[in-house]
């Protein structure tokens, strides 16, 4: 018995576009041409296959009505139980500091500004991605470098009001930098009414008038960044594969992508915001689920994707990411009484009362306040009637 | 596009960023038919959007995105553009 | 019964003077409640046409007992008007953004057209009346009259100043009156409301039914908080009243104005920053209006979100696994109270009778009967055979819960729908539920004393929907991740493991006697074995009675090593499971079988392709055959199942000495700053990196020692490592080394200056110093081992309580968000206000509950079925 060929294999299969997604398409017309070539495929079992492969389909669909954004919540909620507190050292890079288990995906769904660690992977173009020392070199250029990374000792001289900076030699060889470069720099932030001597690798920086003032000044140089990028603070460079690839402490996505030697097309960040602002809303969609996937799955819970693809949705259907919460998706509900009934009850009474806001009650907590059935569910089948005469009349 | 996008990094190409592309009216009113929803009660995009301004998406516009779907390989999914 | 309605929307606004006076039924006006008779005075806070709520009473007003009358509201006219405090900052943004002589917004004309145009048609116009406002607020002369603008101040709590002078609630009200209706919108008023209705001239008073009086035992009356705050307002308003009256000096009727409007803004909220909260004379703090309703325990999350049902009991619960996992044992003395409305028809005539002549006295008999007119009888009292006798369809028996009734069984904290599902009750005697031990990972119930709900659903559409959506069976599979949550546990894979691993022979007698344990018929292959005469069967042979005959199934089980070069079908381990047409043929069945949450293979394969009905079957008769197994081969553990030859003792000493010597080495290359820090970290924190590195290595050492002669002949270690209960980890800390304790992730170094405890010098970095236990739990922990257990132990227990608050409001905080999101016919998933969240749910339309660990369609199983191998 011979077997189709497979150009009818893969005309058959493509029939099913529209019909099936299209990842099963695919994965069907590579499974069945791989088979083919081993064992004949008589054109009646090619059309068994296609016709259960539908139906298999079919009865995998959601049911009108279903309560997915509950069940959604529940899924990501519930193993929140069994996550750590504790902020581990990163699987592969042990020196990065990064968030994981529960603080992690709080901060995820909180969309808090700065993540407590914030963490930049950045990937390098060509000539830097396959050569260690190019790449250290980009590095060097992002990790930021402040004075206080560079002082073994720092004086203040009460007598003349000034300030005594001791450099240390082998930290500045670190960071190729010079005393005068940093003379440089510091000139420029300080302005030109300060005066500064250098004398081989101490400074003397000559400005203030009052002991507070000095004090204040001291602070200040301390914190004065001279070079990389702002708020990176430490960097590393490993290789990943074949390719070397910086990872960051810090993150300042804006910065890092206008660098030579970027890959401005795999590099990202895990503070969703910044993607926001700079990938736009799409993007920020697929760092949430990528971030609170990760998050979840490094803990060994298994969360269906779909359930974080509907949480991430919910977070950016009104084109910004918004927190799960009260500053975000529950503080916009429509209804009054779900609002007043999560938090803050007495405000968003007040409110409604001035607006002369109109309840429809056609959510979940409105309707369980008001004693209505629940618009979910086997509670969202109404019967229609249609209102023709009867026969009768 | 003024000067502003010059200077400013062009978001399409990467990994996060899937395919974007404006509707023309007609298609957009298919959107609407087929979803028998207003403009409002499609998910939003901002016209501020740096994918929205890289395509030229003008408020009242629906955008069109090719998503790379996690699960069905390939999604379609639509955006109205809004002010800001 | 009366006629239902259906509210269909809500709508908030204010209450203007005049409304108030047209829904009260009567001016209040005097302080006193009750006289001496303990009659409600007339006029006053108790007044009759109030309504009421002690029984045998009836209301004035609508002339119904406490059962039906609602309550109906009062008021009191007030001597002068006084300030609504909640919306004190609302006046102060209307009073600077209004001109103080015309009442107009402080706008000019084309930003006030312009204005008006962006709000047009918007949902939440009211944001942009927050930018009219900003801009009026900084307005000097008013645009549209040209008067001056004078700088008003707003003074907490309730004092408002126009330059130099105050502003007394009545110029407020004038001023506000002014305010003309077309501006309201640009203020953040909706045109129904006028501002001047801020100012409260008339307050409402709420009926007694929403603050009922309690008699305490000693007949003692006791007022509820809002009464005595409306007594002491009217007192007040009293006294300013006859002041005025008598044309008493302007300071005395200021002070009582004042305070007028402190009882009034206390009345409201007792929660107001800068005034001293209103008390009770015994000094606790007032409960009124505004804290009602906030809060957990407040009207709305304590009252209308959440609320006491009736048909329901709570018990503590006790395991029972000879019940089927999707019934529920409920004790006769809870079925003897709880009810099922039952429905007399031709059917069951004759049976509901029989209820009904049993009525309460025995079990199961009938509580209540109720006529097709709406009459209830009570069955305690009731002549109950000429009830039996005048019964016929139409009629509704109230019936005790039996066997067979659909109930919701519910444990909390109720994280996921699986915490509340419906099951089959079965009436036994005891006092406490019972349930198969399958359902306890869903509930997280363990036996310990823990407390669980049941409901019983009373109509037929809720018991049909209970019934198919709800019930045990169908919650399986998990919508989390789309694989089985309910399955084996504990001994029924230590059972299943003892029955399946090859030494097991069992003669006829014990074959048929686990059979018939397991509950099914003890029909028996051809023995596997004849010794001298005598027939034997091998326990794989009784599993495989319980198998479909077409399953085929190879995995590797849990006690499989991972040897590098696996002998699969060879493996003496019989780690290597083959189930050939419904026999298994090699292998042992463990948690990688069937256990819930694992991987199990087996069960998953019977759920998804034989359906739930045939899987139910299955692990109801498993695990009554494993259990049985269990207990008729023997297994119990005991502390002597940790013991170690003395060799191996001194084997793990060697190696602690080793370990304990190497961080001495590691400390003197710290002294002696020779230490290579690690990138990125200073010396010290690479000094201790390193050393707790070497600490774990030797715990992971000495319990590979103690694993040698920790093997599947002990009963500890075959819990362990079939997947029953317990880890290898759990019996290496008992028999040889408990290992380093730590807090924060740090070995323990907090307590005195360089030291722990004061039996260590200062700085010591040692391994016994920082909390490294060498003792293993059998032999027992040393004074200051035991000390640094404790530490660690702590945190433990911290770190649990404080993530079970974390989480918990993390959960709320997403079913809140999430909650109105439903799938539509068109498969789009909307919000309650038809917003589309997503085109096609989960972009596939899969319902994860519905797929294989997330894989809607399995092409490659397909493919094999219909074509045959080669598909993987
Ligand atoms: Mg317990
Ligand atoms: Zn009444
Ligand atoms: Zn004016
Ligand atoms: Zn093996």
């Amino acid at each position: 018995m011979t077997g189709v060929s497979p150009e009818t294999i893969r005309s058959e299969v493509r029939k099913l576009r529209g019909e099936v997604p299209d990842s099963v398409v695919e994965e069907l017309e590579r499974t069945l041409l791989r088979v083919g070539k081993e064992r004949a495929i008589t054109a009646e079992a090619l059309q068994r296959v296609i016709e259960a492969v539908k139906e298999a389909h079919l009865s995998s669909l959601v049911e009108p009505g279903e309560a997915v954004g509950t069940v959604a919540a529940q899924s990501i909620g519930e193993p929140g139980t069994q996550m750590t507190l504790r902020t581990f050292h990163y699987a592969g890079v042990a020196e990065l500091n990064v968030t994981l288990g529960l603080p992690r995906l709080i901060e995820i769904l909180d969309t808090r500004r700065t993540p407590s660690a914030a963490l930049m992977t950045v990937y390098l173009e060509p000539p830097y991605s396959k050569d260690k020392d190019k790449a250290r070199a980009i590095a060097q250029e992002i990790e930021m470098t402040t004075v206080e990374d560079l002082i073994s000792e720092m004086e203040t001289d009460l007598m003349n009001m000034q300030l005594l900076l001791s450099l240390s030699r082998s930290r500045l060889r670190q960071k190729e930098l010079t005393p005068s470069k940093v003379k440089e720099v510091l000139s420029r932030e300080l302005g030109p009414k300060v005066e500064i001597n250098v004398e081989e690798t101490k400074l003397r920086i000559k400005a203030a008038e009052s002991l507070s003032e000095l004090r204040r000044l001291a602070a200040r140089v301390r914190k004065i960044k001279l070079k990389g990028v702002k708020d990176v603070t430490k960097v590393v460079v490993k290789k990943e594969g074949e390719e070397w690839v910086i990872y960051t402490e810090g993150s300042n996505f804006a910065e890092i992508l206008k660098m030579k030697g970027v890959d401005k097309k795999r590099t990202t960040t895990n503070n969703i915001r910044e993607i926001e602002e700079i990938l736009g809303i799409e993007a920020a969609r697929n760092a949430l689920i990528r971030e609170m996937s990760s998050t979840l799955r490094e803990q060994g819970l298994e969360v269906d994707i779909r359930h974080i693809m509907l949480v991430a949705d919910m977070m950016t259907v009104k084109g910004e990411v918004r927190q799960i919460g009260r500053h975000g998706v529950s503080g916009e509900k429509s209804s009054v009484l779900a609002r007043a009934a999560f938090e803050i009850t007495l405000k968003h009474l007040l409110e409604a009362s001035l607006r002369g806001e109109e309840d429809r009650l056609r959510g979940v907590t409105e309707s369980i306040i008001t004693g209505n059935p629940i618009p979910l569910g086997t509670g969202s089948v109404r019967l229609v009637m249609q209102g023709g005469r009867s026969e009768r009349e | 596009m003024g000067g502003r996008m010059s200077e400013e990094l062009d978001p399409r190409g990467h990994v996060l960023v899937p395919e974007h592309r404006v509707l023309s009216k007609e298609e957009g009113e298919e959107v609407l038919r087929r979803y028998r929803v207003k403009p409002h009660q499609l998910p939003l995009i901002k016209s501020s959007d740096p994918v929205a301004r890289a395509i030229g998406a003008k408020p009242g516009d629906i955008v069109e995105i090719k998503r790379e779907s996690f699960t069905a390989g390939r999604a379609l999914a639509y955006r109205y553009v809004v002010e800001g | 019964m009366r006629p239902q309605r259906v509210i269909e929307s809500i709508r908030f606004s204010l209450l203007s003077p005049d409304e108030i006076r047209k829904m009260s039924v009567t001016s209040v006006v005097t302080a006193d409640t009750y006289d001496e008779d303990g009659f409600p005075i007339e006029r006053g806070l108790m007044d009759r046409r109030l309504g009421v709520v002690e029984p045998g009473l009836t209301c004035r007003t609508c002339g119904g007992g406490p059962k039906d009358c609602p309550g109906h509201f009062g008021h009191i006219e007030l001597a002068r008007p006084v300030i609504h405090v909640n919306y004190v900052e609302t006046i102060f943004e209307l009073l600077q953004s209004t001109c103080r002589k015309c009442g107009r917004i402080l706008l000019k004309e084309e930003e006030r057209e312009r204005l008006l145009q962006e709000m047009e048609g918007k949902e939440e116009w009211w944001k942009v009346s927050e930018k009219a406002v900003q801009t009026a607020k900084g307005r000097q002369e008013c645009p549209h009259c040209g008067e001056e603008q004078e700088e008003v101040k707003f003074e907490k709590p309730f004092t408002f100043m126009e330059g130099k002078g105050r502003l007394t609630p009545s110029d407020i009200r004038t001023r506000l009156e002014r305010i003309r209706t077309e501006d309201l919108r640009l203020l953040g008023l909706d045109p129904s409301v006028r501002p001047e209705w801020m100012v409260l001239q008339v307050l409402l008073v709420p009926p007694v039914t929403v603050r009922p009086s309690i008699t305490l035992e000693t007949g003692v009356r006791s007022e509820d908080d809002l009464t005595h705050k409306l007594v002491d307002i009217i007192r007040i308003n009293q006294r300013l009243a006859e002041n005025m009256e008598a044309g008493a000096p302007h300071l005395i009727v200021e002070d009582l104005w004042e305070l007028l409007q402190y009882h009034v803004a206390t009345y409201f909220s007792n929660e107001i920053s800068g005034v001293p909260p209103a008390r009770h004379r015994s000094g606790r703090v007032l409960r009124t209006l505004g804290q009602r309703l906030k809060g957990k325990e407040g009207r709305f999350r304590g009252n209308l979100s959440g609320k006491r049902v009736d048909f329901s009991a709570r018990a503590v619960i006790s395991p029972d696994p000879c019940l089927k996992f999707d019934e529920v044992g409920v004790p006769e003395y809870v079925a003897r109270v709880l009810t099922v409305r039952s429905r007399v028809t031709s059917f069951n005539l004759e049976e509901m009778r029989e209820l009904v002549r049993r009525g309460t006295e025995q079990y199961p008999g009938a509580q209540w009967v109720i006529s097709p007119d709406g009459k209830r009888y009570d069955l305690r009292y009731a002549d109950r055979e000429e009830l039996a006798q005048k019964l016929e369809p139409g009629y509704v028996v109230e019936r005790n819960l039996r066997d067979g009734d659909i109930v919701l069984f519910n444990r909390q904290p109720s994280l996921h729908r699986m915490s509340i599902m419906a099951h089959r009750v079965r009436v036994m005697p005891g006092h406490t539920f019972r349930l198969n031990l399958c359902v306890c990972p869903l509930y997280n119930a363990d036996f310990d004393g823990d407390e669980m709900n049941l409901h019983v659903p009373q109509s037929e559409e809720a018991q049909v929907e209970a019934m198919i959506l709800m019930a045990v069976q169908n919650q399986i599979i998990s919508p989390r991740f789309g694989g089985p949550i309910i399955g084996g546990i504990q001994d029924h894979i230590t059972g299943a493991y003892l029955l399946t691993r090859k030494e097991t022979l069992l003669d006829r007698e014990k074959a048929c006697q686990l059979l018939m344990q397991a509950g099914v018929e003890p029909v028996l292959p051809e023995p596997a074995v004849v010794r001298e005469g005598v027939e034997y069967w091998t326990g794989k042979q009784l599993f495989s009675v319980l198998l479909p005959k077409d399953l085929n199934l190879t995995y590797r089980a849990k006690i499989c090593e991972g040897c590098s070069r696996c002998k699969e079908e060879e493996c003496e381990k019989e780690a290597y499971v083959v189930i050939e047409n419904g026999e298994l043929k090699r292998g042992v069945i463990d948690a990688h079988a069937y256990k819930a949450l694992d991987k199990c293979e087996l069960w998953d394969r019977m759920v998804k392709e034989y359906g739930v009905e045939r899987a139910s079957e299955f692990l109801n008769h498993v695990t009554r055959l494993s259990i049985a197994a269990a207990e008729m081969l023997g297994f119990t553990t005991s502390i002597d199942d940790e013991d170690i030859p003395r060799i191996a003792k001194e084997r793990i000493e060697e190696k602690i000495e080793d370990a304990k010597k190497k961080v001495r080495e590691l400390i003197e290359a710290y002294n002696r700053e020779e230490l290579e820090p690690l990138p990125g970290r200073s010396l010290r924190e690479t000094l201790e990196m390193r050393i707790m590195e070497a600490l774990a290595e030797v715990r992971d050492r000495a319990g590979q020692v103690a694993e040698k002669h920790l093997t599947l002949s002990n009963p500890a270690v075959i819990m362990a490592r079939t997947g029953a209960r317990g880890s290898m980890l759990n019996l290496t800390q008992m028999a040889a080394c408990v290992g380093q304790q730590s807090v924060r992730g740090e070995r323990l170094n907090r307590g005195y200056v360089g030291r722990v405890l004061i039996h260590f010098k200062s700085e010591d970095l040692g391994a016994e110093a920082r909390g490294f236990v060498s003792s293993s739990y059998k032999d027992g922990l040393k004074p200051l081992e035991f000390f640094f257990h404790a530490a660690g132990g702590r945190e433990g227990l911290v770190d649990t309580a404080v993530r079970t608050a974390q989480s918990g409001y993390m959960q709320r905080r997403l079913i809140n968000a999430l909650q109105d999101l439903h799938v539509e016919y068109d498969g789009t998933v909307r919000d309650d206000r038809g917003v589309i969240v997503q085109f096609l749910y989960g972009e596939d339309g899969a319902d994860p509950m519905r797929t294989d660990n997330g894989k809607a369609v399995r092409v490659d199983r397909l493919v094999e079925k219909i074509i045959g191998g080669g598909a993987k």
